[in-house]
């Protein structure tokens, strides 16, 4: 390991090299971080818009309805409607998520948790940055253009999203703004599976990787494999769209010979299943951490849940077609695809009841970390087991398309990832920034979110079980969808609950970093790399490359004489 | 009581290893294996590309399509001529390098060059052709196969010509100081050569790919 000797280099002095073009991978993971929680803010505004449209159709959104849609009074109007919900998923997935769980922990976990003193290669980690940022420059750009921005959906699918669907720029511009940010997510995992490789400190074998460094990992190879995926048929639809091609057209709208707008949905979704796992991986690995970290024990089969984790993300390759079952799939086709993706389940539960295996008879420190990891347990639990019922053909075809699905989903990619995210956030905060964040808000915050999101997305499945279909404007114009209001009206209640409570972690947030209680070394008494270094870390993270003699989750041990209850990954393992 | 950790032996040989420090050979390796994930990406790109036209060409009833003439085999060949030539001469150029032939390198580099700016002239000329045959990139799914296709992949010649000029740009003051026996620049030299040429022989099989299928089935 460590392939050759990073040299420490001298701390960037002037404003620019030290805040802007940092070439540091914990400023650009702060970077990151404060891109995603902007556009967590962007996507979450919009969120709420829908769920008040749905709730209460013709009535103006409170406070900046009026500002935003003068010519309706403050009504969303319908085709912004279309704009918003393919805007909340594109920014929520591309714009939120991906730069906190992947851009931010991947950025800043990686290099600390193997014992390297940076990336190795610096430059494309910043031009990874500073192409993000063009992405949403091209993206949000798209709002000010004369037909708004882009209203196909998150999945954009022809011909929704082809010039006939679609006739302004807006769609042309989020194609361009997707391509971009997957440049920029293929540089970084580059960099991130280079560095994993060859850069991890002497003695540390791939087993001895915290399991957040596995799952960034895997998210990273799945990026680098299949973005490109997602990068081509952005490509062909802009062609389309810019230069008349006709890959995606069919019918009337081709002259000679026939383009297959099915075709972007193959491609789409070749990218798109690998990509829940690519959201949920880093989640899953931080959590498989924190639930060890905060147990007081080492994980339970850890490398049985690193093997799993590896599973399945080689599987998440192979199901991708249980998302068009609708679409007149050959019937063998079908039965494939879902049998393929039930066989998913097999490493899933693997892996789960790791999870309660590591917490099972724990010493348990219910701090702010451990709480919402223990939530991603939970809602992860019901997100993938609603997932049967959409991977399984005869009720797929029932439930395709309604608002099940979107309970599903953002169980599984919403809820999960979140709570992993404000379970990093809280948890490496320490050593970001040198400060610790109010426990006491931190768990108000937790238990709020937890009730407003399980209101929101089991409410979602209850009224798609009912019927209800997605991205319909008004679906209260069919009577039979009318007895659905009061239910709906509770789940938009529960998301503004779940929006104010974000307004408690942004308080806290800020608060700590003004006037935050400073952090020790290690205030959560784990053993893992990054916490046998000052708080916050220095900008060369470690004077002298750490020799790792044990592995991450040495905590509990009967045989240890030291007054502690954990090991630090340098030092010798106690036995009896 | 504390014991040795089982892997002791191993961690010593990792910790020498590491006070060796910056070998040529490992900083190789590392530059290797960014290699071989970058490749894999543009590799998915183009996969995706042939699937779709795995698809349409399936589909299709009659290939080309009513209407359609095929493409005169001329000029596509003369582009498949230049491309493997422009690999070969990467090749050589590298090779020299590694052998410390400085000027013989230096005049390879040039004819990578020239060999690139062929390339794209020549697939203007079959772009031009193709207009004349009344094949535009609107013209139904054959116009914009052959249009979409050519234009992607020159689009990454085009990269890779930038990357060529570069080195070429940085290949005198960088061999000035091989020549007073600078060693770390010799080797960020030969590794920067290497990649690039890495990315000239991809790019040249996924135009034989694009020959194959596009021009010649």
């Amino acid at each position: 390991m460590a392939f050759y000797k990073q040299h420490m280099h001298e701390a960037p002095k002037t404003f620019l090299s030290k805040y802007i073009f940092s070439f540091d991978h914990k400023v650009i993971a702060k970077q990151f971080l404060w891109y995603g929680i902007f556009f967590l803010g962007v996507g979450g505004i919009m969120a709420l818009m829908i769920r008040w449209t749905l709730a209460f159709p013709g009535v103006a959104f409170p406070l900046i309805g009026k500002f935003l849609f003068p010519e309706t009074g403050g009504v969303v109007p319908p085709d912004t409607y279309a704009m918003l919900f393919t805007l909340h998923g594109t920014i929520m997935i591309f714009y939120a998520i991906t730069p906190i769980l992947i851009g931010c922990f991947g950025n800043f976990c990686i290099p600390l948790m193997i014992g390297a003193r940076d990336m190795v290669f610096p430059s494309a980690n910043m031009l990874s940055f500073w192409l993000a940022v063009l992405s949403a420059v091209l993206l949000m750009g798209s709002l000010f253009t004369p037909l708004g921005a882009a209203a196909g959906g998150w999945t954009s699918y022809p011909t929704l999203s082809t010039l006939i669907g679609s006739p302004g720029v807006g769609q042309t511009l989020w194609a361009m703004a997707i391509f971009v940010l997957g440049v920029s997510s293929t540089m970084g995992a580059i960099n991130y599976i280079t560095t994993i490789i060859t850069l991890r400190a002497p003695g540390m074998g791939y087993f001895d990787m915290p399991l957040t460094v596995w799952g960034l990992w895997l998210t990273a190879i799945l990026n680098a494999i299949f973005l490109p995926v997602l990068g081509a048929g952005t490509l062909l639809l802009i062609f389309d769209r810019v230069f008349g091609t006709q890959f995606f057209l069919a019918g009337a709208a081709a002259t000679s010979g026939t383009g297959d707008p099915i075709l972007f949905q193959h491609v789409f979704w070749i990218f798109g299943h690998p990509e829940v796992y690519i959201l949920i991986l880093p989640a899953w690995g931080v959590v498989s951490d924190l639930l060890s970290f905060f147990a007081r024990k080492p994980a339970f089969g850890a490398k049985a849940t690193a093997l799993a984790m590896t599973s399945i993300s080689i599987l998440s390759t192979l199901v991708y077609g249980h998302h068009m079952f609708t679409t007149q799939m050959s019937p063998l086709l079908t039965q494939t695809f879902m049998t393929m993706t039930m066989t998913i389940s097999i490493p899933s539960a693997i892996f789960f009841a790791n999870w309660l295996g590591t917490i099972w008879r724990g010493s348990i420190r219910f701090h702010s970390p451990m709480l919402f990891s223990l939530g991603v347990v939970f809602v992860f639990g019901l997100g993938g087991l609603t997932g049967l019922y959409l991977g399984t053909v005869t009720t797929d075809l029932y439930l395709h398309d309604t608002y099940f699905v979107v309970g599903h989903f953002h169980y599984t990619m919403a809820a999960s990832v979140l709570l992993g995210g404000f379970a990093g956030v809280y948890f490496w905060m320490p050593k970001m920034f040198g400060v610790m964040m109010d426990e006491f808000l931190a768990k108000i915050h937790f238990w709020i979110t937890m009730l407003g999101l399980n209101g929101v997305f089991f409410g979602m499945m209850i009224v798609g079980y009912g019927g209800m279909h997605r991205r319909l404007y008004n679906p209260f114009i069919y009577e039979f969808m009318q007895k659905l209001i009061p239910i709906n009206t509770f789940i938009t209640w529960s998301a503004i609950i779940m929006g104010l409570a974000q307004f408690i972690f942004v308080y806290n947030f800020i608060n700590s970093l003004i006037r935050g209680e400073k952090a020790s070394e290690n205030p959560w008494e784990v053993g893992t790399l990054e916490w046998t270094i000052p708080s916050p870390a220095p900008h060369y993270n470690f004077k002298e490359i750490p020799v790792v003699k044990c592995g991450p989750h040495e905590l509990g041990n009967p045989n240890l004489k030291s007054g502690r209850d954990f090991q630090y990954q340098t030092e010798d393992l106690v036995q009896a | 009581m504390e014991t040795a950790h089982p892997n002791q032996s191993v961690t010593d040989r990792f910790v020498n290893e590491a006070q060796v420090g910056d070998s040529f050979v490992n900083r190789e390796a590392t530059s290797s294996i960014s290699m071989v994930v970058v490749l894999v990406s543009f590799s998915m790109l183009f996969a995706t590309l042939f699937l779709a036209y795995a698809i349409y060409r399936f589909q299709a009833p009659v290939w080309p399509p009513m209407g359609m003439n095929r493409v005169n085999l001329f000029i596509p060949t003369l582009s498949t001529i230049i491309a493997i030539s422009g690999s070969l001469v990467f090749y050589f150029f590298n090779r020299d390098l590694r052998r410390g032939l400085i000027n013989s390198a230096s005049d390879w580099l040039n004819l990578c060059v020239v060999a690139g700016l062929g390339f794209l002239m020549v697939q203007w000329q079959l772009w031009s052709y193709l207009k004349s045959l009344g094949i535009f990139a609107s013209s139904g799914i054959f116009g914009s196969l052959n249009f979409g296709f050519t234009w992607i992949h020159a689009a990454h010649i085009v990269i890779a010509l930038f990357l060529t000029i570069w080195l070429r740009l940085t290949f005198k003051r960088q061999s000035q100081c091989i020549e007073n026996g600078n060693d770390g620049e010799m080797h960020g030299l030969i590794l920067k050569s290497q990649n690039i040429g890495k990315f000239w022989h991809f790019l040249t099989i996924v135009w034989l790919i694009i020959f194959l299928f596009l021009f010649l089935l």
